[in-house]
């Protein structure tokens, strides 16, 4: 009945749902974890701030993922974040410009945006177009995040999500407009063009912990510590493993292969 | 109703894929390959909610004749002109190929291709080399270049081979690292999205 | 010079994006926004395509009488439009897409970059190169705590995360290299359309 070659792996994600589960009920019952600081995420304010005393909007990317294939992860993170950047403006009487490349995402933003205005009580200062839909064509929906930085003068740049080729288009156009730009992606490819034009890059799995991190919900920072279990468990089974396989036995990478 | 119904779809379906993966009971894979076509269909509507908002904001700025209007309607002609073509004439028809082929497709090398100017200025910013890490980086990118390009052999043999190293252990160490926290994240993402604990994604005020 | 209608719009489409270079201007903004409602366009006629194929024809043809819920959810993310109090139902196929999505994103996840990366990484420690690849993932992973519970609960993991932030970086920087070398080759090609193909110089 169970599936050849994903037993372990069906382990593993019960391992890492207990392990999340078990702290967030902890955070629940008021056993908050202390997170540590993750720079990219606290920018986030300053670059706002920063981009309200100039008088300059925010522009703010969930990347070109959608909500349908691998990518929903990071797209969803990164729509978190935007609930956190939205507020904020929405708090400053700042304005934001969102660029959405996949159409499916482009309600959510939307309706993340307006709830955010209305939350902040400045629900008039929420325009339609604050959430533009490009186009799902890569370098179009590229070419016009350029021209939306340059034509509108944007103070910061914020681009989280997943990323491909066009991401060095994007970091490099926010600093040519001399734009404070925070970026995040969960792969390595595009990482290494956002630590070059960026001011602040946000590293894989910080990525998908900025949800949690920027709520300030306990709950949800209860969560990253289940997070970091799942990663202890990862690096005992590695240890163990690497020392069995130097002793000669292969028991561990044929339990994982099961 | 307004809240639970959502996020008890979301569960659902949620749930029942990731049972699938690890099952093989035929009833399950049938649905599952459902809800994975279904979603297909599902995100082509999404495609007019996109339209609909380029016509508001570019439709708005042509008839009000506020500053870009010429653009904006340049744009709303060939939104109309490709999606027309390509609905009623078929998506292999001349008119609609031509479009593609002479102005979507070079549009696209070009911006692919435009790459390369700023690379260089990243490159430049970047190389500034203000701390170690940076320095790190830099050594490891320069290296790498030297390493896959012809004049860097020239100028020492051993080039190549150190770029071969990079590439199979910091590199595949670096890679590795990332995508085991990344999976990790993203399971942890997909259990507060599929319990409901996360709902920043759909606007909570 | 080549002067056919097709290779001189795509010529011109060419220096209208590298003008950005020097500066936005109008060229640019036209080229951008014929390049916004092509690719916009082109999706949508690509998205009719996959209603009809995978909907519609089956639907009317096979009598597949299930696919009329997955047309009833795409028609529910138009009641954002409605006025009233029935916006509240576009939630429900946006529901269906995340819920689908999330759980196709982590059963992949948790096994190709989880289980299989672990297991590649399990590796005998015969030689620098094998040690340095097990030191260096345990040194990435250390550098992803984010809990004082761990962080400061395992003695030397903050040492591990220094490791692993000179890790990341050295495979940053590899990827960038790789990344410019692959570049150089996009423009080349770009050039040899221009000078080439269509002025005919090369």
């Amino acid at each position: 009945m169970l599936e050849t070659g994903r037993i372990f792996a069906m382990i593993s994600l019960l391992v890492c749902w207990v392990a999340v589960y078990y702290f967030i009920d902890r955070a629940r019952k008021g056993d908050v974890p202390t997170l540590r600081r993750i720079p990219g995420l606290d920018a986030l304010d300053e670059a706002i701030g920063r981009s309200t005393e100039m008088g300059k909007p925010v522009f703010y990317s969930p990347g070109r993922g959608n909500l349908t294939t691998s990518s929903a992860a990071a797209t969803i993170a990164a729509l978190d974040i935007l609930g956190h950047v939205a507020l904020s403006t929405a708090k400053y009487k700042c304005d934001i410009v969102v660029g959405i490349s996949d159409p499916a995402v482009y309600p959510l933003a939307e309706e993340i945006v307006r709830t955010s205005y209305r939350t902040a009580n400045v629900g008039d200062m929420f325009k339609p177009e604050m959430v533009r839909f490009l186009s799902p064509d890569q370098f179009a929906f590229a070419s016009s995040c350029l021209g939306i930085m340059s034509r509108e003068k944007v103070g910061a740049a914020v681009m989280m999500g997943f990323w491909q080729a066009e991401s060095l288009l994007l970091a490099e156009g926010s600093a040519q407009v001399g734009a404070i730009s925070i970026a995040g992606c969960d792969r390595l490819f595009q990482i290494p063009f956002f630590v070059a034009a960026c001011d602040y890059t946000i590293i894989g799995e910080e990525l998908l912990a900025g949800g949690a991190y920027l709520s300030g919900d306990p709950i949800q920072s209860g969560s990253l510590a289940g997070q970091d279990l799942v990663k202890l468990f990862a690096v005992v089974l590695l240890v163990v493993g690497v020392v069995a396989r130097t002793a000669g036995s292969d028991y561990f990478v044929k339990l994982l292969a099961k | 109703m307004r809240r639970s119904l959502p996020l008890t779809i979301t569960s659902f379906v949620g749930f029942w894929i990731v049972f699938d993966y690890f099952v093989k009971i035929d009833f399950v894979r049938t649905w599952t390959v459902n809800f994975t076509n279904w979603v297909i269909i599902v995100a082509a509507f999404a495609l007019g909610l996109g339209a609909v908002n380029l016509l508001r904001i570019h439709g708005k700025r042509v008839t009000e004749r506020r500053p870009g209007w010429m653009e904006s309607s340049v744009l709303l002609v060939a939104l109309v002109y490709m999606t027309v073509t390509g609905i009623f004439l078929g998506t292999s028809s001349e008119a609609f190929l031509f479009a593609f082929t002479n102005l979507q497709q070079p549009l696209s090398a070009a911006m692919f291709s435009l790459l390369v100017f700023f690379i260089a200025s990243a490159s430049f910013r970047a190389f500034r080399a203000r701390s170690i890490e940076a320095a790190v980086l830099l050594i490891s990118g320069v290296i790498l270049m030297l390493g896959r390009a012809p004049i860097g052999e020239v100028i020492w043999t051993k080039f190549p081979d150190i770029a071969d190293w990079i590439m199979q252990v910091p590199n595949l160490a670096g890679n590795r690292g990332i995508m085991i926290g990344a999976a990790i994240g993203i399971v942890s993402v997909a259990m507060r999205v599929l319990l409901g604990i996360d709902r920043g994604y759909m606007g909570q005020e | 010079m080549n002067l056919s209608v097709g290779i001189t719009l795509a010529a011109i489409m060419t220096i209208a994006c590298y003008s950005y270079l020097w500066r936005e201007n109008t060229l640019y903004r036209i080229a951008e926004h014929l390049f916004v409602g092509l690719g916009a366009g082109y999706s949508i006629a690509m998205g009719w395509n996959n209603v009809k194929t995978n909907a519609i024809n089956p639907l009317l043809n096979d009598g597949q009488y299930i696919l009329i819920v997955p047309l009833l959810l795409g028609a529910l993310l138009f009641t954002r439009f409605l006025p009233g109090s029935n916006k509240w139902l576009a939630r429900i196929p946006m529901a269906f897409l995340v819920g689908t999505g999330i759980a196709l994103s982590a059963r992949a996840a948790v096994l190709a970059e989880f289980v299989q990366q672990i297991r590649a990484t399990i590796i005998p420690l015969n030689s620098v190169n094998n040690i340095l690849i097990v030191v260096g993932t345990i040194g990435v992973l250390a550098y992803f705590f984010f809990s004082s519970k761990f962080t400061e609960g395992i003695p030397g993991l903050k040492y591990g995360a220094l490791v692993g932030r000179y890790v990341m970086m050295a495979a940053f920087g590899a990827a960038f290299g790789n990344g410019v070398m692959g570049r150089i080759s996009l423009l080349i090609s770009r050039l040899q359309f221009i000078f080439g193909s269509w002025l005919g110089l090369m």
